[in-house]
C-alpha cells in the first residue's frame, strides 16, 4: 500500500513540477551548447571547404579524427578544459537546481511559483552539495573496500580462491547502491522540509529512514532504477541512428532533447517517490 | 659473394649434418652447424652442456678468427651496452641477472682454445659489454676449410625476460647460446673488406646470422610441455623424474625453445605444415583466433610472397607471468602477445601472431642484417602485417573490429608515422641503436610501412607483389641488403611497365627510403567564372582543347582547381575533378611544381575536386586538405557534436545522484 502510494504520489508531485523541470532542461542545454557551439565551429573550419567529411559519413573514420590532430590539437588541450569545467559547472547546476525541485516537489502544488523554486535552490545549495558530496565519497570508499581490496588481494596471492570471494563483494556492492540513493534523496527531503543548517543530522535521518522502512523503500529504489536503467538503454538505442541530411539531424535533436525531458522527469519521479515516503 | 665454393660447402653441409631430415633439400648453404646436448636446470635457472659447432671459410680470405654473439651477457650487468641503452638494469636479485659462460673451448683437432678468447666491443668499444667474443685460432681458416669447436658452456637465464629467460618456473630460452657470427668476404652486402660481422647485443634489433642445421637434445623436468623451432625428433622418459627431447631444425638462423609445465597444446595442419599452438589454460577460449590468424598469414605469405618452406610451425601465447616473452619470433617458433580476457572486436592477439609469423620471411628466409638494415625485417614485415590483417579482417578493421567504428592496421602504421613530431629526423638507413629522438620504431616499422603502401599506390598491387616473390626467389636464404630491394624494384618495374615510371625508380626511394622529407598535397581551391558566350574550339593557357560542343547563347565558365604541393616530397598524383552535371574528369600531375592549376571552359562548373581521390599516397600527411567542395557537407560534424551534446546532458544526471 505504501508502496503503491509512494510511485502514484511521486507522478503527481512530478507533474505539479513540470515548469522547474523545464528550466532545468533549458539550462542545462545553454550551459552544453557555451562549448559544444565553438566546438563545432572549431571542427568546421579545420575541416573548411574539404569534403574528407564524406569519409566520415560511413561512422568512425580514424585518419580524419587523427588529421584533424595537429591543427586542432593545440584547441583540444583547451578544449579539455573547457569539456572539464563545463562538466564541473552542469554539476553545480545540477546540484543547485536539485534544491528547488526537492522543494517544488514538496509544496506539491500546481500553484508552485518559480520564485520558489530559484529562492530554495540557493538556499539549499550549500548543504545539497556538502550532502552530495559526501555520499558520493562514501559510495567511492564502499566501493574501493569491495571491488578494490578483494582484487588487490587476489593480485597479491596469486591463488585462485579469491575471485569468488571478489564476485560476491561485487554483488553486495551493486545491491547496496540503492540504500546510498535512498540515503541522499532522504536527506534532501529533510534539508528541503527543515531547512539547511543540520547537514549531517539529514544525512543520519537518511540512514534511519532506510530502516524503518526497509522494504518499501528498497524495492521503490530498485524499480526507478530498473525503470531509469531500461530508458537510458532504450534512449541510447533509438539515438544511435545517424541522420545523413540537415532534417534528419534536426530531428535527431528534437529526440534527443525529448528523451532526455523524460529521463529528468523518471528522476523528479524518483524524488517526488521518497519524499512521499517521507511524509508518511 | 663468391660463387664457386658452394659446391664445396653443400659437400661439407651434407658430410656435417647428416641426411635431410626436415626439408627435402638444404635451402641455405649452411655454412654453421650446431650440435647440441643441455639439460635445463630449475633451481639454478641454468643451461648449461656441450656444443659441436662448425663455420665454413667460403670467401678467399684467411681468417684467422671466429666470433660468436654471447647475448645473456648482456644481462650480466646493467653496464652493459643494452641496459646502457634503455637504462634500467637486469634486476635486484642475484638470480635475476643472466650471463652466458664457456667451461672449455676445443677445435677439430682437440687444440685448446681456452686462452685464446677475449671480448670484443666492436659497436660502441664499451669495455663492460661482453656479448661479442672473439676466439683466435690455433691455425687460421684458409678458403674452403671448415672450423670446428667443441664447447662446453653454462647460460644463466636472466629473470625479467626480455625476449629471454624464466618467470617463476615459465622459460623461454632465447639467445642462449655462443653462437656464431657472419663472416663476410669484400663485397658482401656494405662490405669494402672481408671481416665479421658480429655485433653487440642493442635494445633493438636480434639477428643477424647464417642459416644453420641445428640438432638439439633438451633434458627437462618431466612435468614441462617443451616447444621449439625444430621439429621433434624424439621423446624419452628418463629416470629420476626427468625427459630428454630431442629437435632438428634445418636452415634457421635461430634456434629457441619454451618450457612450462602449464601449457596447453592445440595442433593443427595447413597444407604441408603442422601447427603446434601452446597457449596457458585461461586462454582456451581464443585458440581458434589463434590458429586462423596463422593459417590466415599462412596462405598470404605463400600467395603473394613465396612458400613457407618448412613442415613444422610452433607458436606460443605466453601466460601472463611470462607476457615479457611475447612477440618475438625465431621463424619456425615464435610468440604471440595476448591477455586472458581480450574482447572479440581487439585485434590484438591475431596482429601480434600476423607479425611474429611474418619475420620467418622477413629476417628467417630474407635473412637481412637487423642491426644494419632495421627497417627491411621491421618495415617489410608490418607491412605485409597490415595488407594481411586488413584483408582478412576487414579493410577499415584491420585491428579494432567493433560494429560500431574500427581502425585499419594500414590507418594505425600511417598515423603513427604522421602523428610524429619526430617525422622529418631521419632516414630510413641509420643502424639500429643510431635512431636519434628514439625514433627507431617509428622509422622502421611505420615509416617503412607508410612509405610501401606509398609504393604499392604508384606501382599498384600486382607489381609491387611481383617486387617480393622475385625478392624471395633472388635473396631467400641469403642476406640483402636495403641496395638489393632497390635494385630488385628497379627490374620488376621496368620489366613489368617499361620506362612509365621513369628509367627507375630512384626517385622513389631517395625521397622515401634514403629521405626524410614529407609528402603533402592541397586543393587549394575552385573557382568557376562566368565568361561570354561563343562558339567554336576554345584552348585554355594550358594548350586544353575544352568543350568543342558549345554553341552559341550558352553560358560559358572558365573553370579553375587550384593545387598545391605544401611538402618536400615529390609524387605523381591522380586528381578527380567533379562537375556539377555529375560528370568527372581524372587528372595525372607529376606532383612536382609546387602550384599546379586544371582549367576548363564549358557550361558546366566544378563542384569538387580531389588529389589522390583513391588514397593511393598513404604517406600524404594531411588528407583532410586532400579535397575542396564548393558545397562542405557540415551534417557529420554537426551530428558529432549534437551526440556530444546529449551523451553530456545524461551523463551529468548519473553524476549528481
Ligand atoms: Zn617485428
Amino acid at each position: 500500500m505504501k508502496l503503491v502510494k509512494a510511485f502514484s504520489s511521486g507522478l503527481v508531485r512530478t507533474k505539479h513540477s513540470i515548469k522547474p523541470l523545464i528550466i532545468i532542461w533549458i539550462i542545462n542545454l545553454l550551459a552544453i551548447s557555451l562549448v559544444a557551439g565553438p566546438f563545432r565551429k572549431l571542427i568546421t573550419t579545420t575541416v573548411g571547404n574539404s569534403n574528407a567529411t564524406q569519409m566520415i559519413r560511413e561512422g568512425f573514420y580514424i585518419d580524419f579524427w587523427a588529421d584533424l590532430g595537429p591543427v586542432v590539437l593545440p584547441a583540444i588541450s583547451s578544449l579539455a578544459t573547457g569539456i572539464f569545467l563545463l562538466f564541473a559547472i552542469l554539476f553545480f547546476i545540477n546540484v543547485f537546481f536539485a534544491g528547488g525541485l526537492f522543494d517544488s516537489l514538496w509544496a506539491n502544488s500546481c500553484r508552485y511559483r518559480i520564485g520558489n523554486f530559484f529562492k530554495s535552490s540557493a538556499k539549499l545549495f550549500f548543504a545539497y552539495l556538502l550532502a552530495t558530496l559526501l555520499v558520493m565519497l562514501m559510495i567511492l570508499f564502499f566501493g574501493g573496500l569491495l571491488i578494490g581490496v578483494p582484487i588487490i588481494i587476489a593480485r597479491a596471492s596469486e591463488g585462485d580462491g579469491l575471485p569468488v570471494i571478489a564476485k560476491i563483494t561485487r554483488i553486495i556492492f551493486i545491491l547496496s547502491l540503492p540504500l546510498f540513493l535512498l540515503v541522499i534523496d532522504y536527506a534532501r527531503v529533510w534539508l528541503a522540509a527543515n531547512g539547511p543548517a543540520k547537514i549531517f543530522r539529514a544525512i543520519g535521518y537518511g540512514f534511519k529512514a532506510i530502516f524503518t522502512g526497509f522494504f518499501s523503500s528498497y524495492i521503490f529504489m530498485v524499480v526507478m532504477i530498473a525503470i531509469q536503467g531500461g530508458f537510458v538503454f532504450l534512449a541510447s538505442k533509438v539515438l544511435n541512428f545517424s541522420p545523413q541530411t540537415g532534417g534528419g539531424l534536426f530531428l535527431l535533436f528534437l529526440l534527443s532533447q525529448v528523451l532526455f525531458f523524460i529521463r529528468l522527469m523518471l528522476r523528479a519521479w524518483r524524488y517526488g517517490g521518497v519524499t512521499a515516503m517521507y511524509m508518511m | 659473394m663468391k660463387r664457386i665454393p658452394l659446391v664445396l660447402v653443400l659437400f661439407f653441409a651434407v658430410l656435417i649434418s647428416d641426411a635431410q631430415i626436415v626439408v627435402e633439400k638444404p635451402l641455405s648453404n649452411r655454412i654453421t652447424g650446431y650440435n647440441m646436448d643441455v639439460e635445463l636446470d630449475t633451481e639454478a635457472k641454468t643451461v648449461s652442456g656441450f656444443m659441436k659447432a662448425y663455420w665454413v671459410n667460403i670467401s678467399d680470405d684467411i681468417v684467422p678468427d671466429i666470433r660468436m654473439h654471447m647475448y645473456l651477457n648482456a644481462f650480466r650487468s646493467n653496464k652493459s651496452t643494452l641496459y646502457s641503452e634503455s637504462g634500467g638494469s637486469p634486476g635486484s636479485r642475484e638470480i635475476d641477472y643472466g650471463w652466458v659462460d664457456i667451461v672449455s673451448i676445443y677445435d677439430g683437432d682437440n687444440n685448446d682454445l681456452f686462452d685464446n678468447m677475449k671480448y670484443i666491443q666492436p659497436d660502441d668499444q664499451n669495455d663492460d659489454d661482453m656479448t661479442v667474443l672473439q676466439v683466435m685460432l690455433h691455425k687460421a681458416a684458409r678458403p674452403g676449410d671448415t672450423v670446428r669447436l667443441n664447447i662446453e658452456f653454462i647460460s644463466k637465464l636472466p629473470s625479467s625476460i626480455r625476449r629471454t629467460g624464466f618467470s617463476g618456473d615459465f622459460y623461454f630460452v632465447a639467445q642462449w647460446f655462443p653462437k656464431i657470427g657472419v663472416y663476410e668476404p669484400a663485397g658482401m652486402r656494405y662490405a669494402k673488406v672481408g671481416g665479421w660481422n658480429c655485433h653487440q647485443f642493442h635494445r633493438h634489433s636480434e639477428f643477424y646470422a647464417n642459416h644453420s642445421v641445428y640438432d638439439v637434445s633438451i633434458t627437462v623436468p618431466d612435468e614441462f610441455v617443451v616447444g621449439s623451432g625444430g621439429m621433434l625428433i624424439s621423446e624419452e622418459t628418463l629416470e629420476d623424474g626427468k625427459k630428454l627431447v630431442v629437435y632438428r631444425a634445418e636452415d634457421i638462423v635461430d634456434f629457441a625453445w619454451t618450457a612450462w609445465p602449464g601449457y596447453l597444446v592445440a595442433e593443427d595442419k595447413w597444407e604441408h605444415i603442422n601447427i603446434r599452438f601452446l597457449y596457458p589454460p585461461e586462454r582456451e577460449k581464443q585458440v581458434d583466433r589463434q590458429l586462423t590468424a596463422v593459417k590466415n598469414a599462412l596462405e598470404y605469405f605463400s600467395e603473394r610472397v613465396g612458400p613457407f618452406p618448412w613442415p613444422h610451425l610452433t607458436f606460443v601465447d605466453p601466460p601472463t607471468i611470462g607476457a615479457g616473452a611475447g612477440g618475438m619470433e625465431y621463424t619456425t617458433i615464435f610468440t604471440s602477445a595476448s591477455a586472458d580476457k581480450i574482447p572479440e572486436f581487439v585485434l590484438l592477439p591475431e596482429m601480434v601472431t600476423v607479425h611474429e609469423f611474418g619475420h620467418a620471411y622477413f629476417m628467417g628466409i630474407l635473412a637481412s642484417n637487423e642491426f644494419e638494415d632495421p627497417w627491411i625485417d621491421e618495415g617489410m614485415n608490418s607491412y605485409w602485417e597490415s595488407r594481411i590483417m586488413d584483408h582478412y579482417y576487414g579493410p577499415d578493421k584491420g585491428i579494432i573490429n567493433h560494429k560500431d567504428f574500427g581502425i585499419s592496421d594500414r590507418s594505425y602504421s600511417r598515423l603513427s608515422y604522421v602523428l610524429s613530431d619526430d617525422k622529418k629526423v631521419t632516414d630510413n638507413t641509420p643502424f639500429s641503436w643510431n635512431y636519434p629522438h628514439s625514433t627507431y620504431g617509428m622509422m622502421s616499422y611505420q615509416k617503412a610501412t607508410t612509405w610501401l603502401y606509398t609504393l604499392q599506390g604508384i606501382i599498384g598491387e600486382a607489381t609491387i607483389d611481383e617486387v617480393f616473390k622475385t625478392f624471395y626467389r633472388e635473396w631467400g636464404f641469403k642476406h640483402p641488403a636495403t641496395y638489393d630491394f632497390v635494385d630488385i624494384t628497379n627490374k620488376v618495374v621496368t620489366e613489368m611497365h617499361g620506362d612509365r615510371f621513369g628509367e627507375d625508380m630512384n626517385w622513389f626511394f631517395d625521397q622515401t627510403l634514403y629521405g626524410t622529407g614529407v609528402c603533402d598535397y592541397k586543393v587549394d581551391g575552385i573557382s568557376n567564372r562566368k565568361v561570354r558566350s561563343f562558339k567554336g574550339i576554345m584552348k585554355s593557357d594550358t594548350g586544353m582543347v575544352l568543350h568543342a560542343d558549345t554553341t552559341a547563347g550558352d553560358t560559358i565558365y572558365h573553370s579553375v582547381v587550384r593545387l598545391q604541393r605544401l611538402g618536400e616530397v615529390r609524387l605523381p598524383v591522380d586528381i578527380l575533378v567533379h562537375f556539377e552535371s555529375g560528370k568527372e574528369v581524372t587528372e595525372q600531375w607529376d606532383g612536382k611544381a609546387t602550384y599546379k592549376n586544371f582549367e576548363y571552359y564549358g557550361p558546366d562548373k566544378i563542384a569538387w575536386a580531389a588529389v589522390d581521390p583513391d588514397f593511393k599516397i598513404t604517406m600524404d600527411i594531411n588528407l583532410i586538405n586532400n579535397s575542396y567542395t564548393l558545397e562542405p557537407d557540415k551534417v557529420p560534424i554537426k551530428r558529432f557534436v549534437r551526440k556530444f551534446v546529449t551523451l553530456m546532458q545524461f551523463l551529468i544526471l548519473s553524476v549528481t545522484l
